[in-house]
C-alpha cells in the first residue's frame, strides 16, 4: 500500500504483451490469475453472480481487444479494475435507463433481486446473515455509482486511497470525499433500518 | 461536529493517516468524548458492511475467454476504437443513402408535378406518335397547327377535363371554345330531338289546310308536298 511497484514486479505486463503478440496461452495464464479478483469486483458491484460472470468476461475481452494499446504502469490489476468499474457503472447505468423506460415501481427499482447463496453452516445463523447482506445490498445500490465504486473498492476490495485514485482516475482528496459521503449515507439508511425493524421485532 | 475531524477520523479507521497525525488524533480522542463517540459510531457503520463471500471462478472460465477471445474473429478482436470507426462509417453510409434516396424522390415527385400542370393548363398536348412516325402530332388548339406541321387529333389524354375526345374538326382554324359551342348546339341532334323539323312543319300545313300529306312519316321523299 501507498508505494508504486515498478513495472518489473508485475509479471503481468508482460504476459499482456505476449497477448497482444498472438499468444493465446499467456492469455489464459493472465485470466487465470486475475479471473476471481475481476469476478469479486463485479459481483459487488452488480449484485448478481450470473451478470458478475458475463461482465468479467466482457471485461477480459477488452483486454485482449485492446492488449497492444496499454502502457505499462503500475500494476496490472489496477487496470482490470479500472476496465472493470466503468464496465459495471455502464450495465448498472443501462440496467436503470431499461427499469426508466419500462415505469418500473420505485419499489421494485430500489430492490434489485439479491439472492446471497448459503456458503455458511447454521440455518438460524445463515438467516441472520441473509438479512443482513439483503440491508447492505439495498444500501449500497441507494448509492450514486461513484461513491458505490469508492466504497467497494475500499471496503471489499481492501484497496488503499492511492490505489482507488489510481484505478478511478481520480485524486485521494476525491477519494476520502466520496468514501465519507458514502458512509454518512450508510449510515442514515442503518439509522431508518433499525427504525422500521425495531416496531416489528417488538410485536 | 463538522467535516474535517470526521474525514480525519475515516483515515485512521482506514488505516490512511500518517503515524505522526495519527497519534496526535489518538491523544484528542482521549480528551475529547463525543470524538470518541463519533469513532465507535463510524466503525459500527463500517463494520456492518458485509455481504457473502463471492462465488469463486469456474474451473473452465480461463478457457472460456480465451475461446471466446479466439473465435470472435478479427471484427470482435479489432480495437475499440476501429469498431466504432466501422460502425460510423457504417452509420454515415447509411444516412447519405438515404439522403440520396430522398433526394431523387423529390427530384422525381418535382417532375411529375410539372408535368401534370403542364397538361393541365395548356391546350396544346403532345400525343404519342404513330410507331415509326418522327414528327410528333399536335391538337387542333396548337397555334399553328392548320398552316403547317401533321394533322391535328383530338387528344386522348383523360386528365383534360375541358377538352373531350370529339371528332376531327373539318376546320383546323376554329377555335376550340367555338367548337365547344357548336357541339353542344349540334349534340341534341344526335338523339334525334330535331330530325323530324318536316313532321313539324307538314303538322302546321295540315292544320292549315286540314289534309293529311302523309309527309311525316317520310319527309325526304317529297310526298309532303303531293298534298299541296
Amino acid at each position: 500500500m501507498g508505494t508504486e511497484p515498478s513495472i518489473a514486479a508485475d509479471p503481468g505486463w508482460d504476459a499482456l504483451a505476449r497477448t497482444a503478440a498472438g499468444d493465446s496461452i499467456a492469455f489464459e495464464l493472465l485470466v487465470g490469475q486475475h479471473q476471481d479478483r475481476l469476478l469479486r469486483l463485479c459481483e459487488r458491484m452488480l449484485g448478481d453472480v450470473e451478470e458478475a460472470r458475463d461482465a468479467a468476461q466482457e471485461v477480459f475481452l477488452k483486454l485482449y481487444r485492446n492488449a497492444a494499446s496499454f502502457r505499462p504502469r503500475g500494476q496490472l490489476f489496477t487496470l482490470l479494475y479500472r476496465i472493470g468499474v466503468n464496465h459495471c457503472l455502464n450495465r448498472i447505468r443501462r440496467r436503470n435507463l431499461v427499469r426508466f423506460f419500462r415505469f418500473s415501481d420505485p419499489g421494485e427499482e430500489d430492490a434489485p433481486p439479491f439472492e446471497p447463496a448459503d456458503r455458511r453452516p447454521g440455518a438460524a445463523e445463515s438467516m441472520d446473515a441473509r438479512e443482513r447482506w439483503r440491508a447492505v445490498r439495498l444500501g449500497i445500490d441507494k448509492l450514486p455509482s461513484n461513491q458505490r465504486a469508492v466504497l467497494i473498492l475500499a471496503k471489499f476490495e481492501g484497496l488503499s486511497y492511492r490505489e482507488i485514485a489510481e484505478v478511478l482516475g481520480i485524486s485521494e482528496g476525491a477519494v476520502e470525499s466520496r468514501l465519507f459521503r458514502a458512509m454518512r449515507r450508510l449510515e442514515a439508511a442503518q439509522e431508518s433500518d433499525r427504525s422500521t425493524v425495531s416496531p416489528a421485532k417488538r410485536t | 461536529m463538522n467535516r474535517l475531524p470526521e474525514i480525519e477520523l475515516m483515515r485512521l479507521l482506514h488505516g490512511e493517516l500518517p503515524p505522526e497525525r495519527a497519534f496526535e488524533l489518538h491523544e484528542r480522542l482521549a480528551r475529547e468524548p463525543e470524538l470518541a463517540a463519533e469513532l465507535r459510531r463510524l466503525e459500527a457503520t463500517w463494520d456492518r458492511l458485509e455481504l457473502p463471500p463471492a462465488a469463486p471462478a469456474s474451473r473452465g472460465f480461463a478457457r472460456a475467454v480465451v475461446g471466446r477471445a479466439e473465435s470472435g474473429g478479427l471484427w470482435s478482436a479489432a480495437p475499440t476504437r476501429v469498431r466504432a470507426a466501422g460502425f460510423a462509417l457504417l452509420a454515415a453510409g447509411l444516412t447519405l443513402g438515404v439522403g440520396i434516396a430522398s433526394v431523387l424522390a423529390r427530384l422525381d415527385a418535382g417532375t411529375q408535378a410539372s408535368a401534370g400542370t403542364a397538361v393541365a393548363s395548356s391546350p396544346a398536348v403532345p400525343t404519342a406518335s404513330a410507331p415509326g412516325s418522327s414528327s410528333p402530332t399536335v391538337t387542333a388548339g396548337e397555334p399553328g397547327a392548320s398552316s403547317k406541321g401533321p394533322r391535328p387529333v383530338a387528344p386522348t389524354v383523360p386528365a383534360i377535363p375541358a377538352t373531350p375526345a370529339v371528332p376531327t374538326p373539318s376546320t383546323p382554324e376554329t377555335p376550340t371554345s367555338d367548337r365547344v359551342a357548336e357541339l353542344d348546339y349540334d349534340l341534341p341532334a344526335e338523339d334525334g330531338a330535331y330530325a323530324d323539323e318536316g313532321t313539324l312543319a307538314d303538322d302546321f300545313w295540315q292544320a292549315f289546310d286540314g289534309t293529311d300529306t302523309g309527309a311525316a312519316t317520310d319527309p325526304d321523299t317529297g310526298s309532303g308536298s303531293e298534298g299541296l
